[in-house]
């Protein structure tokens, strides 16, 4: 669903923020991308997603070249950044429904989902509120409906539990396995270590730009937790 | 206290002139980009001093000299309280990084005599422009001592003080009447917009009733001076006759009005700014029909709710399309005769059709919404990146917000005018015509600058609206293209006016086709500020 080739990034002044990355994500696979802060994440994450150009190597989406054939790319996925600022001076409901028209998902099919995301995160009654006056997880959860609403093949989100309550991470989890289960891929960031452990079926760790293990989250663990594994790599990468 | 002040200021004017930016970046077009607001600031700044020199001058040669000073002491506090008037209100209370602030152990009157700073800064700047040029040329022909350059320098800092605090006041009056109203920027909007007009014909009226009435010139220029703001006596009885208790005078009330001014704001500076952040939630929505809309549609629906979110966007890109109008229903109702000697603008009852077309571009061309679309997207610039649709679609939502303003008042504004002027079909048409083209030029063009110098991190709005440089190119540009032929109609006194207009017009449409196709093949994702 989602491969990556070599992909680099260079930032104005030199600094390498992705340094020749290479990852091959499946349909149904939930691949958890860790690493400390400033290693590259957010910015491999947004050259997926579109939102940044890059220098080297080439992404593709569906067998879809994110470069040659971006607009398609995008119709598939759904990003949403470590802190969504969404259009403060929309209602929740607006928001959605632009999404919505967006996409061109049809009337039942964005009433129908709306309903279900929404009454699922227990945001319904917000939905007629401007999204200013939001909490920061509220926005997250308005975000993530509005990412749920065309069934992406390819769901890039970036640090996505930051800021949920409890409940509303309970339901994440259980909507990503929803989604790789009937297919979708899931391509996500996390200082969480926890929840990558039992979420992902894959684990990828990058420092300094850079790969430095990936693979089956089993496989890689072998044993031992996440936490000791991502120190162990990270230390001597 | 005065150090955290400083420092408070000093924090604002790295953002403001993007200092740091350029500093630290070590990105070339930043620093070009840079260089070329300079500039264009200095170009502006320089067309104005020689504008106002030229006025000055032509004081001297009709025996004024000595309404010099008064009249541009006048004429710069206001426009420092037209100027102010709009942003005060963003620049006091707007800012993103109050909660910050007021969490530090900062006192308001810190918060506010910093903004108030930042704000003086740039009055500062255009009292520069219009008073060193007005006081050389007085200097020149009045002769005068020692005495007067010292106390104009010392003066020029003083100048700004009253007009920024009284347009302050007004705006945070109003600020915090509407802090709390559901449609707070309905209210803002109406009450600042008849605040501006109300500023701009009070000073233009004034001296158009003493005209006919009174054979001596010096004293209907006088009436017409002291009538427009109420100090303009004090100083130029300090400046030209050398009174230094008028000149204390006025150092004095500068001092005292700021100062009570900054007491009474700090004293209801965080009630109004709590105020304003409070949010109406009512939580009490059910699902309903939803609507379906086409991309583009949606776009232009979602770029027409920010428009009319904000008080600010809409008077600063609004007011020159309702000038438009009001000089329309002038000419027509006060007849253009009339409108010669107000304007003052001998001869422009000759030329008139022929300009007509372009005075209306012009107005039009003041300011786009275009021009900071792009920018004022801030931080939810990347939802328009990531979503499935072209460019073209994106910028031509933007640009349908600013035609949905701009056509109307347009054809309303030539339909106006050719009322009250008799003229051929040929000067109809241009009448109709070249505004229309102005504006689509400006859209597009608001669009093309803006594409190339975005600045997404701001914390305050009035920033990328007022302020930033994509903002004063396109003032430059608008102002360039409708100038110029203007001014070669009159220096041609009308001839081959027609010709002029056609082939301007028909340059402009060229431009505007080969801009509008590049913009279109721009790649949303390269649009970013740079780091």
């Amino acid at each position: 669903m989602l491969s990556i080739k070599n992909l680099t990034k260079i930032y104005k002044g030199g600094k390498k923020a992705v340094d020749n990355l290479s990852l091959e994500i499946s349909a149904g696979d939930i691949y958890g991308f860790i690493g400390h802060n400033g290693a590259g994440k957010t910015t491999a994450i947004r050259a997926i997603a579109g939102v940044m150009d890059f220098d080297k190597g080439d992404i593709l989406i569906d067998g879809h070249s994110v470069k040659e054939d971006g607009l398609f790319c995008k119709s598939i996925t759904a990003y949403i950044p470590d802190n969504p600022d969404l259009y403060e001076h929309l209602t929740g409901i607006q928001y959605l429904n632009f999404i919505g028209d967006i996409f061109k998902i049809t009337k039942v099919e964005r009433e129908n989902k709306i309903k279900k995301y929404a009454d699922a995160f227990e945001i319904t009654s917000n939905l007629g509120d401007l999204i200013s006056s939001y909490s920061h997880g509220m926005k997250q959860k308005l975000a993530l409906i509005s990412a749920f609403l065309h069934s992406p093949k390819l769901l890039l989100l970036d640090e996505p539990f930051v800021g949920l309550d409890p409940m509303a991470a309970l339901v994440l989890k259980n909507t990503m396995r929803e989604l790789t289960d009937e297919g979708s891929a899931i391509f996500f960031s996390t200082h969480v270590l926890d929840v990558a452990e039992k979420l992902c079926n894959k684990i990828a760790i990058i420092k300094n730009g850079k790969l430095v293990a990936s693979g089956n989250t089993l496989e890689l663990t072998n044993g031992n937790s996440l936490e000791e594994v991502f120190m162990e790599v990270v230390e001597h990468a | 206290m005065l150090k955290q002040c400083l420092k408070l200021f000093k924090v604002q004017l790295l953002h403001m002139f993007q200092i740091n930016e350029i500093i630290h970046s070590k990105d070339k077009r930043k620093k070009r980009n840079a260089i070329l607001l300079a500039f264009t600031m200095i170009l502006l700044g320089l067309c104005l001093m020689l504008y106002v020199g030229i006025m000055a001058a032509s004081l001297s040669y009709i025996n004024m000299t000595n309404l010099i000073p008064g009249y541009m002491f006048a004429t710069t506090s206001v426009l420092t309280m037209v100027f102010t008037i709009f942003k005060a209100s963003a620049v006091l209370f707007g800012s993103k990084d109050y909660d910050l602030l007021t969490a530090m152990p900062i006192k308001p009157w810190v918060i506010v005599v910093s903004r108030f700073l930042t704000m003086y800064v740039s009055n500062l700047v255009l009292t520069l422009i219009t008073m060193i040029p007005s006081a050389l040329v007085y200097g020149v022909f009045a002769k005068p001592g020692f005495r007067f350059y010292l106390m104009t320098t010392v003066g020029l800092f003083f100048i700004p003080f009253i007009p920024m605090t009284l347009a302050t006041a007004v705006g945070a009056v109003v600020t915090g009447i509407s802090s709390r109203m559901k449609h707070r920027t309905l209210f803002v909007t109406a009450i600042s917009f008849f605040a501006t007009v109300g500023i701009i014909v009070l000073s233009l009226s004034s001296g158009n009733v003493t005209r006919e009435m009174i054979s001596d010139l010096t004293k209907i220029m006088t009436e017409q001076i002291n009538s427009m703001y109420f100090l303009a006596p004090l100083y130029t009885d300090a400046l030209v006759n050398g009174s230094l208790s008028s000149y204390i005078l006025f150092i004095f009330l500068s001092i005292i009005i700021f100062a009570i001014f900054v007491k009474l704001i700090s004293w209801k500076f965080n009630a109004i700014n709590s105020a304003l952040s409070s949010k109406t939630a009512k939580g009490n929505y059910v699902l309903k029909d939803l609507e379906i809309s086409s991309p583009l549609k949606a776009l232009y629906k979602k770029e027409m709710k920010r428009y009319l979110s904000s008080s600010l966007y809409v008077l600063n890109t609004g007011i020159g399309y309702i000038m438009m109008v009001i000089f329309a229903i002038a000419v027509l109702v006060v007849g253009i005769e009339k409108m010669e000697s107000v304007m003052e603008m001998p001869g422009l009852s000759k030329i008139f059709i022929s300009v007509a077309p372009i005075m209306l571009g012009m107005m039009a061309s003041i300011m786009t919404t275009t021009v900071s679309s792009i920018s004022i997207e801030g931080k939810q610039w990347w939802i328009a990146q990531s979503l499935p649709v072209k460019t073209k679609t994106v910028f031509d939502s933007k640009i349908l917000i600013n035609l949905t303003i701009a056509l109307p008042c347009s054809v309303i504004s030539s339909t106006l005018i050719a009322f009250a002027v008799s003229a051929t079909w040929l000067s109809l048409l241009l009448l109709y015509l070249v505004p229309v083209i102005y504006i689509l030029f400006t859209t597009i063009m608001g669009i093309t600058i803006n594409a190339h110098m975005p600045t997404f991190n701001w914390d305050n709005e009035a920033y990328v609206i007022k302020q930033s440089a994509p903002v004063l190119i396109a003032m430059l540009v608008g102002m360039s293209v409708a100038g110029i032929p203007i001014a070669l109609i009159f220096v041609l006194n009308n001839l081959a006016s027609e010709l002029i207009v056609v082939v301007v017009s028909v340059i402009l449409s060229l431009v505007t086709f080969v801009l509008y196709s590049k913009n279109n093949k721009m790649e949303l994702k390269l649009i970013q500020q740079q780091k």
